[in-house]
């Protein structure tokens, strides 16, 4: 049954999509009913993935809800999904959070249903990678997740930026296809994640596999070399959906750290976990002066995605395993606060065009706009009533106990995302920056992302008393 | 009564074309009917081959088995599709089409003389009949600037294997012609005679193939012919021309094979390259898909390229993807039509999902099927080519095939993007039912495979190795 249930959750979102594709709109530019089948079955999914979390032993952190489905015989390729606490915790959070991108593209003039098709198509394979427990049905679905985003970033004339995005990513799918079969001659059949350690790679070639594995892993993470794609695409797309769906997927980069590291991987490239630790470092330390520079919100929020990636990284990077949890409940809040905010900021963006393009003062006379915004900001800056405060200051303590160094640049990049996230919203409440003329034309968020703010508030309050509070 | 059924099954065709003419001479000339007196000629055909599967009445120089059976009614197939799809441009475009059926039904027979053929001189006869009915079909392009280029071209190149296959020949004439005794003969000749013997059989079926280097007349005549020629040239010959080159290989040159490998693996990775580039400079549809079947061919080969039976099955696994996956495609071409004309540039597709969002899916899924992108049945292959080159340590190989990919599914999610997220600019006409039955027809093989790869591949396996 509960295989089945996995099995359901994983596919409603690609059956929702072929129906948001054959459906019917009046107008060809809204897509009312589009929207409405997608938004259902994420609704109806997310009911599924609670329900689900009220079948499985919370207590252990092995996976479960385990379906094996052999594909091929030659070479023998299986299909296992199964999840455990971490991965049901992320798959929750992406569904919340493209609930959230579909209901802020609603006022979008043109390709609504485009969007939607293919942010359904990328949420089939978010849960597919999240639910995968051998290395081919992974590889599977990290190659699959960046083909629909492709297709959203490159919207408009875009394409130079899609081509980028594209570059990076296709060559990291490139380097885990090519690793993922030299793997799969060891055994000639499929492989479980956790089995990996049991493969006795000789020196040299052991190194080139895990390298690959590693870099294809570190394309998806916005690391300094390997950010650019990321920087461009998401300063540049122009609905929240597409924003969202973008820094939904480092989401897969870090999930594949997370499974492999520390128990899978060999000698030769543990020992360069300082050097990992230290490209984070720095790249946290760049974005975030350069977010407190920047006059852009956008850029802001951009900024604080990026640099709480890297201390996830971080917090990957530390020896042990014992954060696992942690790190599921913080990035859970961590994708439904980031959501909602790119929900609000590109509803700013959009109405400040009416006043001129200036944001300052602009939440003075947007009053469901501003509480949001202001309630949504106090959580991100880790506000101690919020879950993602308490998970973070345990990853923290975990970071400076394993690098006292490491550790308090990380914390001191923090205090800047809070200081940068906050200046923002200083510039949007500022009444002396107002322009009176044309604010009667604005027009504040509908009653369905108001909804969906105060939503918001209300999980990140119930995690941080609980944090599988839905568990019944 | 069995020898008079034997030999109606060797005429048919024939009498399909003196019925044609007929037609043509006595009575109205519709486009629609000579369609149909094609269309039941084939069918009757093909029910006479599955029927006399095991029952020849030239034996020395015609083989009947299940193998040739297979590749005989893919082809016959094939045909029935183009047939079926074409009869629609004719008629939207109100001309005659008698000459173009008769020239379909002589090349089909060609084609069947040509996988049944057990004489060398018979394949010789058969190859060359179809280049020129090839060419023939060209003609039908002829109103366009670019046709004299290309015709000459192709002309030029008829000639040249006209002397090689000519040599080839040539130099066995004086012995027996039969495959295997062939493959006995070839044994025991000099090397400068191997050589030309092997480049006659093997380089006239590249290029039928579009196999670089021997490629350069696929994409020009792909693009600016009329939507029947591009259609025939992109699918219809493929099932064919592949089986008799795994023949010609497995049976012919078994002792030239070590050898060829290495050819047929030069030539695979040049095909990729090109193909991959190709596909990226153009935003005409039919040029791109006429690129990726570079590509495609490339890929092909390189499985093929050893030869043994693991690497005959595979490439016959992805052969059919393949086929399956371009059929749709060029079924799809017949649907891309505004106001009375068809439409092949990426421009002009604006809107398409809008207007036709079902066939706008299955573009999708067809085309990542060719980019070969998990889960679609294309990856399989793939999955199965970097598997065995991993296992025989050709690192280098993988990574310039999953470069050449990566190089080459930019250009396809392309066409996706103009057709997914563009603004309705052009006005689509009605889709003809015929349209909607081939490509989902397409997708729904494809999914299938999709679904039970193992079915499929035990499949080919029983066909490819029948009673071994």
């Amino acid at each position: 049954m509960l295989q089945n249930l996995l099995l359901i959750i994983i596919f409603l979102p690609l059956l929702g999509c072929l129906f948001v594709s054959i459906s019917k709109d009046e107008s060809p530019s809204k897509s009312d009913n589009a929207a409405l089948v997608a938004l259902w079955s994420i609704v109806f999914n997310i009911f599924l993935i609670l329900m689900l979390f009220s079948y499985l032993d919370l207590n252990t952190d092995s996976v479960q809800a385990v379906s094996n489905h052999m594909w091929q015989i030659s070479p023998k390729t299986n299909v296992i999904f199964g999840v455990d606490v971490l991965s049901l915790m992320l798959m929750l959070g992406i569904h919340f959070a493209i609930l959230i991108g579909i209901l802020s593209i609603k006022n979008e003039p043109t390709n609504q249903k485009s969007l939607i098709c293919f942010a359904l198509l990328f949420l089939f394979s978010c849960s597919g990678l999240l639910s995968a427990v051998d290395l081919f049905t992974f590889l599977a679905f990290f190659v699959l997740m960046f083909i629909p985003l492709f297709m959203q970033i490159g919207l408009g004339k875009n394409s130079r930026i899609a081509g980028r995005f594209f570059m990076y990513n296709g060559l990291g799918a490139m380097m885990l296809l090519l690793s993922v079969t030299a793997l799969y001659n060891y055994r000639h059949t499929s492989l479980p994640i956790n089995e990996i350690a049991d493969i006795h790679l000789n020196g040299e070639r052991g190194i080139w596999i895990w390298s690959g594995i590693f870099i294809a892993f570190m394309f998806r993470i916005p690391v300094w070399p390997f950010h650019y794609w990321i920087s461009s695409a998401t300063i540049t797309v122009r609905n929240p959906l597409t924003f969202i769906c973008t820094n939904i997927l480092p989401i897969s980069g870090l999930f594949g750290f997370i499974r492999f590291w520390p128990a899978s991987i060999p000698e030769q490239i543990s020992s360069l976990t300082p050097v990992f630790a230290i490209l984070c470092v720095v790249t946290m330390l760049y974005s975030a002066f350069r977010a407190y520079s920047s006059v852009s919100i956008r850029e802001k929020l951009f900024s604080y995605n990026f640099i709480y990636y890297l201390l996830y990284l971080l917090g990957v990077f530390s020896p042990t395993d014992i954060l696992q949890r942690n790190l599921a409940y913080s990035l859970f809040a961590f994708l439904l606060v980031t959501s909602a905010l790119a929900m609000i900021t590109f509803h700013l963006e959009r109405e400040s065009l009416k006043s001129g393009g200036a944001l300052g003062g602009i939440l003075c006379v947007l009053p469901k706009a501003s509480l949001a915004y202001v309630l949504l900001i106090l959580a991100a800056v880790g506000f101690p009533v919020s879950g993602l405060f308490w998970n973070n200051f345990i990853i923290l303590s975990q970071i400076l106990m394993s690098n006292i160094f490491i550790g308090t640049v990380a914390v001191l990049t923090i205090l800047l995302a809070a200081i940068f996230l906050l200046q923002s919203l200083y510039i949007l409440k500022d009444k002396s920056c107002l322009f009176l003329s044309g604010n009667n034309k604005l027009s504040d968020i509908d009653v369905f992302q108001f909804g969906a703010s105060l939503m918001v508030a209300v999980i990140l309050f119930l995690s941080f008393i609980k944090p599988l509070w839905f568990v019944y | 009564m069995e020898t008079f059924l034997c030999l109606i099954k060797e005429l048919c065709l024939p009498i399909g074309i003196v019925a044609l003419l007929f037609h043509y001479y006595w009575s109205d000339k519709s486009a629609k009917d000579c369609f149909s007196i094609s269309k039941y000629f084939i069918i009757i055909s093909i029910a006479l081959e599955v029927w006399g599967y095991d029952k020849e009445l030239f034996p020395q120089f015609f083989k009947t088995d299940i193998y040739n059976l297979t590749f005989l009614l893919a082809t016959s197939l094939a045909f029935y599709v183009w047939l079926l799809l074409s009869i629609k441009w004719f008629t939207t475009e109100n001309l005659p089409s008698c000459r173009f059926c008769v020239q379909a039904l002589l090349l089909l027979f060609c084609y069947n003389k040509l996988i049944t053929s057990n004489n060398i001189a018979i394949t010789a006869i058969a190859l060359l009949l179809i280049i020129i009915l090839q060419y023939m079909l060209l003609r039908f392009s002829q109103d366009n600037e670019e046709f004299h280029n290309i015709s000459g071209r192709y002309a030029a190149s008829i000639g040249v294997f006209v002397i090689l296959i000519g040599a080839a020949v040539w130099i066995l004439y004086p012995q027996h012609l039969e495959y295997t005794q062939v493959s006995q003969i070839l044994v025991n000749l000099s090397a400068p005679e191997k050589l030309i013997i092997a480049s006659g059989l093997v380089l006239v079926f590249m290029f039928m193939l579009g196999v670089a280097p021997l490629h350069f007349w696929l994409s020009d005549t792909i693009g600016p012919s009329i939507l029947p020629v591009s259609a025939y040239f992109g699918f219809v010959p493929l099932a064919a021309i592949w089986g008799m080159f795994i023949k010609i290989n497995t049976i012919l040159l078994p002792d030239l094979l070590p050898q060829l490998e290495k050819v047929y693996i030069l030539c695979a990775i040049v095909s990729l390259v090109i193909g991959a580039i190709g596909v990226n400079t153009t935003r005409n549809l039919r040029k791109i898909f006429s690129s990726s079947s570079i590509y495609n061919a490339g890929i092909i080969l390189l499985i093929f390229s050893p030869f043994n039976t693991q690497a005959v099955t595979n490439g016959t696994f992805y052969l059919l993807i393949y086929i399956i996956g371009i059929t749709g495609i060029y079924g799809l071409f017949y649907g891309l039509k505004s106001n009375g004309e068809y439409l092949s540039n990426l421009n002009t597709m604006h809107g398409f999902f809008k207007s036709r969002p079902l066939l706008a899916l299955i573009l999708f899924v067809l085309s990542c099927s060719l980019m070969m992108i998990v889960p679609f049945p294309g990856f399989l292959s793939l999955w199965n080519l970097l598997t065995s080159n991993m296992a025989e340590n050709k690192v280098l190989l993988s990574c310039i095939v999953m470069l050449c990919t990566v190089v080459l599914i930019p250009a396809f999610m392309h066409v996706c993007r103009a057709i997914f997220f563009t603004d309705k600019s052009t006005n689509f006409d009605r889709v003809d039912y015929s349209v909607y039955e081939v490509v989902l027809l397409s997708v729904g093989i494809l999914i299938f495979i999709m679904l039970y790869p193992n079915k499929v591949y035990d499949g080919i396996n029983a066909v490819l190795f029948y009673g071994e």
